[in-house]
């Protein structure tokens, strides 16, 4: 078995709003491996990136606030270091690479001077500076890396954008890299090559890589395991293989079906009915049962939250009745179900309908 | 780079003209006898006539445009009604101490309002940040004058450690004291400007990747933030140095400093139309060119603007 690189022990982290605490992140644990990647996923506001944020202590404060857990680095406790030795750890321990890249790159510094600064950072001084620049876009497939050196953010092209923002991440070689939604900004066709680049590098570079995506897609491509997260909390996490083989959360399985945009008997879409819910006012017992099919007839749902179970090698699922198929024709109901002005499909690429 | 700068350079030759049009226009339209006013009331009929052929007020308004033009570009802006001076000698005299004046001033409000406006949003809603921005408040309700001469008494007559007024020979003590009461003025807006682009600034995608870069936070605020903050301050700056180079007349008057802005005011008041002229112009030419420095200082911030 490979030892862990980091393990996130029951992390916790909300947000103050006028409401009352929302808890973005509630009790979220996971593990991550060298040369291994882990897929997180679920629809926006399920606590994807706040879970990726309060990793290497880079949430907003205020208004949020990590409120209990363990983020071990190598056994060491991240959020128990003192602020500002966490500059020492970010970018030389723990990378990462954002979402938007058109606006992730300071618009007034020179890509050369961007990826430097990593470099200078987290380097012993009087090292060749430059050379190390060439070679981390190099890397990260910057074509032509000498003459990028002086160019502007405003000069490059999105997903060129991209690859410099992996090339400053991976610049001075850091054991995890936190990627969150990467590739959800970009065209189809960048989307693949980002992709491909990443699981690439983390395989080469021994990078423990913890990708963030809704895009089951990009999953299937990339990762070796998977964590759906539902309000908060991890529902399932499971090798990929598996996964895609046999979900067993409810949800999951919704994700799923909505990716691969089955039809039901009456020939809409299967979406998951209903909406991520109001994480300030969490349902009581499991936080999915007001939309679940299985559910429906079920009255322990609603009482005490499900616990994490054993399903298999390396699958938990926090479900009372994983696997089971729903009651009646609730399923088919869901679908048809005319909730609002336009289902709330779960937040899934159709993009990978090809799965 | 170069381009742009000579762009804006050119493109500030029409605007300078407009100007000459507009100062040459204003003052023909200007109610009240420059020539009456001059010879008094009382006196005759062709003595008026006579100072009139005199001062060319005879011709007609553009043989008077043109040659008062062709003069002004040979920096002769005509002689002073009531001194019988260049009016260009009197500028020239006069824009040292307002230069010296304004770049103090100005260098006093950039380093308290672009440092108290950082200070303040670095700690957005903490107890620094509401004294900070309390004692501004505080400040600028206070007139200049009152604040002048509170600082004159204090460190002139108490202390004895700056001349209270006057220019003395010129030398640079002389300016510590209206310098600092005017740029704390200036201050104010410069540091309410700052901390509201700041905190727009701070949350950032790109800040963001610095602090994930392991910036330590003194280089993310001030090598990232700062700089791109920068790019919307400069505006106000530009602003606020024009207006200081133009001169400012309470100050001047206060601390009894020979600048620009008291000749300008005591020539408009003697209606002395070639010393008003000459200060319309000179400050409009003066405004202009800081705007072309403003803009080769955005594009120098900023190099998304080098390409428009």
């Amino acid at each position: 078995m490979v030892e862990d690189v980091l393990r996130v022990i029951d992390l916790r982290a909300e947000f103050r709003s006028a409401r009352g605490p929302v808890k973005a992140v509630d009790g979220v644990s996971f593990s991550l491996q060298p040369g291994r990647t882990l897929a997180l996923v679920g629809e926006s506001g399920s606590g994807k990136s706040a879970t990726a944020l309060a990793i290497p202590r880079l949430l907003p404060d205020p208004p949020g606030r990590v409120t209990g857990g363990q983020v071990l680095l190598r056994g060491r406790d991240l959020l128990e270091l003192d602020p500002d030795e966490m500059p020492r750890v970010r970018g030389r321990e723990i990378a990462m690479v954002f979402q938007e890249p058109a606006s992730a790159l300071n618009p007034v510094m020179t890509v050369g001077d961007q990826v430097a600064e990593s470099v200078r950072t987290h380097r012993r001084p009087g090292g060749p500076v430059r050379a190390a620049v060439i070679e981390a876009l190099a890397r990260a497939g910057v074509p032509a890396p000498e003459k990028r050196l002086r160019q502007y953010p405003h000069e490059l092209s999105g997903g060129l954008k991209q690859r410099v923002l992996i090339a400053i991440a991976l610049a001075c070689g850091p054991s995890v890299l936190i990627a969150d939604e990467p590739t959800t900004a970009l065209d189809v066709t960048v989307q693949a090559r980002i992709l491909d680049l990443l699981a690439y590098l983390g395989r080469r570079l021994g990078l423990a890589l913890l990708l963030i995506t809704h895009d089951l897609g990009v999953v299937a491509r990339t990762a070796e395991r998977v964590a759906v997260m539902y309000a908060g909390r991890v529902v399932e996490t499971a090798p990929v293989g598996r996964f895609f083989r046999s979900p067993l959360h409810p949800y999951s399985r919704g994700l799923l079906e909505a990716a691969r945009m089955t039809r039901d008997d009456t020939g809409s879409f299967r979406v998951i009915d209903g909406a991520v819910p109001d994480l300030a006012d969490l349902p009581s017992g499991c936080r999915f049962h007001p939309r679940c099919a299985v559910a429906r007839l079920r009255a322990a749902c609603a009482g005490p939250p499900p616990p994490a179970r054993e399903a298999g090698p390396g699958h938990t699922v926090e479900c009372w009745y994983p696997g089971e198929a729903a009651v009646g024709r609730a399923w088919a109901g869901c679908a048809r179900a005319p909730a609002g002005p336009r289902p709330a499909a779960a937040e899934v690429n159709s993009r990978s309908a090809g799965l | 780079m170069l381009s742009f700068v000579a762009r804006r350079l050119v493109e500030a030759v029409p605007v300078l003209l407009a100007v000459s049009i507009v100062t040459f226009g204003l003052l023909y339209l200007v109610p009240g006898d420059p020539v009456k006013t001059l010879v008094g009331e009382r006196a005759s009929p062709e003595t008026i006539a006579n100072i009139r052929r005199e001062l060319g007020l005879d011709l007609p308004v553009h043989e008077r445009y043109l040659g008062w033009l062709g003069k002004v570009l040979k920096g002769d802006l005509g002689r002073s009604w009531l001194t019988g001076r260049p009016v260009a000698e009197s500028l020239a005299a006069r824009f040292p101490v307002t230069a010296r004046l304004a770049l103090t001033a100005f260098a006093v409000s950039v380093l308290v309002g672009l440092g108290l406006g950082v200070y303040s949003a670095t700690r957005q809603n903490t107890v620094a940040d509401h004294l900070v921005r309390t004692a501004l408040l505080l400040v600028g309700a206070v007139p200049i004058f009152v604040m002048a001469t509170a600082a004159m008494y204090l460190f002139g007559v108490k202390l004895r450690v700056l001349p209270v007024s006057g220019l003395g020979d010129g030398s640079f003590v002389y300016f510590v004291l209206p310098g600092t009461v005017l740029g704390l003025y200036l201050s104010i807006y410069q540091a309410r400007m700052t901390r509201s682009v700041m905190l727009e600034v701070i949350r950032q995608d790109y800040i963001r990747t610095a602090r994930a870069k392991g910036l330590p936070e003194r280089v993310v605020t001030w090598r990232h933030a700062f700089r791109n903050a920068l790019v919307t301050v400069i505006t106000l700056l530009g602003g606020s140095l024009s207006h200081l180079l133009v001169g400012s007349v309470l100050t001047e008057t206060i601390f009894n400093l020979p600048g620009i802005g008291r000749f300008t005011v005591d020539a408009a008041y003697a209606r002395d139309l070639p010393a008003v002229m000459g200060c319309f112009l000179f400050q409009a030419v003066v405004f202009v060119v800081a705007n072309v420095l403003v803009d080769i200082g955005y594009a120098a911030a900023d190099p998304r603007v080098r390409l428009g």
